[in-house]
């Protein structure tokens, strides 16, 4: 556990780098990357790796739209280094190695498993769009009421 | 006419007046409800013919705001969303950012059409700019940066020409090859590490990643960078997975190519599209999607040709 969390770390932080993160962002990405694959790894013991894929990207979604509003940077800064370790590329991998080797069947079901996962990721983020959207929505409507100027962002 | 006269009963008032035109010796002005006026120019405190907000109050005429050229707004909104898309922003913030800097010089009527390849902005139905992209990468300091610099500008602590400076430093930055060079082996090695790969793994990986960015460099400015670069990202990576299998013969290290392959993939792209297409820019989203696609493909193409040909699609 502490030896995924140290790795994942120290590899969000390469790549964070590699990306020309914010300076002031690098740290918070770092831990919610980690903090993420520790969910990732411990909920894959408990539900299905789809649903351990929707919980870890729906934390990291979540909290890098509040993080966003916390250091007044866009969402994309922490959402894209943080979600990387999670991107399903071993699924990826033996997809393709299974064929080239020719066998078809392997390959079809991992590409499916690639394929779902996937998009686990994606209704997650998704689903975490539309929350802040709402959200947004209601709080710019309570702020016109109050202080009738509606510009924040 | 005088203005006394025209005003007569609601001279405590404050007025706000926009300055339409400059017709000789007079100034000819609108009101908050519609009504043109023409005022005597010694009357009012213009210094030069740009300033478009006075305010009238018993008896003197102020300025509140100042017209700036909606050329120089135009300037500066296609370059602020070029380089936020150009950097990897989503769609729908380089059209925000348009619109921000547009309510903030009061520009009733702006048009934005951004898609990844391109940006039209149409300012008032008069003035159009159309900017075409070529190289898109990710450089999220860039992003930020250029966030900030509109919301200094539309709270008002930059001017914007200072704002237009600060931007073309942005794109005249100095790229520091050696730092995405050693960033790039140092995360594919510990990604290898991360997927439970020992010590060779990380070696290996950390080898491939140097080497594939230190030949992306070298490529950048290519239009098709993105789909060679994966191409030849994973030559690099098949090939030194081959060769180590075949030297030592041993498997192909699947640990040292997953932890190569890792910074290659399309996951930036991924979740642009995906945000992209739920915002409502369809067009950007599919464009994206297909775009992570292809990558992808030739990441895969990459690394199975090798496979295919040097070890004759054995995996063992």
């Amino acid at each position: 556990m502490l030896k995924e969390f140290i790795l994942s770390f120290i590899a969000t932080l390469f790549f964070a780098i590699f990306l020309n993160c914010p300076k002031k962002s690098i740290a918070p990405v770092c831990f919610l990357a980690a903090f993420a694959y520790i969910i990732f790894s411990f909920s894959q013991n408990i539900y299905t790796p789809v649903a351990s894929y929707f919980i870890s990207t729906f934390f990291i979604a979540a909290l890098s739209e509040i993080l966003a509003r916390i250091f007044k940077m866009p969402a994309t800064i922490f959402l894209i280094p943080a979600i990387i370790p999670l991107v399903p590329g071993m699924g990826i991998y033996e997809t393709m190695i299974n064929l080239v080797a020719q066998n078809f069947e392997i390959a079809a079901s991992k590409a499916t498993q690639t394929i779902v996962n996937l998009s686990a990721i994606a209704i997650s983020i998704v689903i975490v769009l539309i929350f802040t959207k709402i959200l947004t929505t209601i709080y710019l409507f309570l702020k016109k009421e109050y202080k009738n100027h509606m510009r924040t962002r | 006419m005088s203005i006394s006269n025209n005003l007569g009963g609601i001279m405590l008032k404050k007025i706000v007046y926009t300055v339409l035109e400059i017709d000789g010796d007079y100034a000819v002005v609108i009101d908050q409800n519609g009504i043109e006026k023409r005022i005597p120019m010694d009357l009012l405190p213009l210094e030069n013919n740009d300033d478009m907000k006075i305010e009238y109050e018993n008896p003197t005429y102020q300025i509140t705001k100042t017209k700036t050229d909606h050329k120089k707004i135009l300037k500066f909104c296609s370059l602020i969303s070029k380089i936020s898309l150009e950097n990897g922003a989503e769609t729908y913030r380089a059209e925000d950012l348009v619109y921000h800097t547009c309510r903030y010089y009061d520009i009733e009527k702006v048009a934005v059409l951004a898609i990844p390849t391109g940006i039209l902005i149409t300012l008032e139905d008069e003035e159009t700019s159309l900017v075409r992209i070529q190289n898109r990468s990710t450089d999220l300091y860039n992003i930020e940066q250029v966030n900030s610099i509109c919301r200094d500008l539309t709270v008002g602590k930059l001017d914007i020409d200072q704002a237009l400076n600060k931007l073309n430093d942005l794109t005249n930055q100095k790229v520091k090859t050696l730092k995405y060079i050693f960033t790039n082996g140092f995360s594919s090695g510990f990604f290898a590490l991360l997927f439970l790969g020992d010590f060779k793994d990380f070696i290996l990986a950390f080898l491939c990643g140097i080497i594939s960015q230190s030949i992306f460099t070298l490529i950048k400015k290519d239009s098709m960078y993105k789909f060679t670069s994966s191409l030849i990202g994973g030559f690099i990576v098949g090939a030194i997975a081959v060769l180590y299998s075949n030297i030592l013969s041993v498997n192909i290290p699947d640990k040292m190519v997953l932890g190569a392959m890792m910074p290659l993939l399309p996951g930036l792209v991924m979740t642009n599209a995906i945000r992209d297409a739920v915002s409502g820019d369809l067009v950007s989203g599919t464009a994206r999607f297909a775009e992570a696609l292809i990558i992808a493909l030739s990441l895969a193409t990459g690394v199975g040709m090798i496979i295919i040909i040097f070890n004759n699609g054995n995996i063992l």
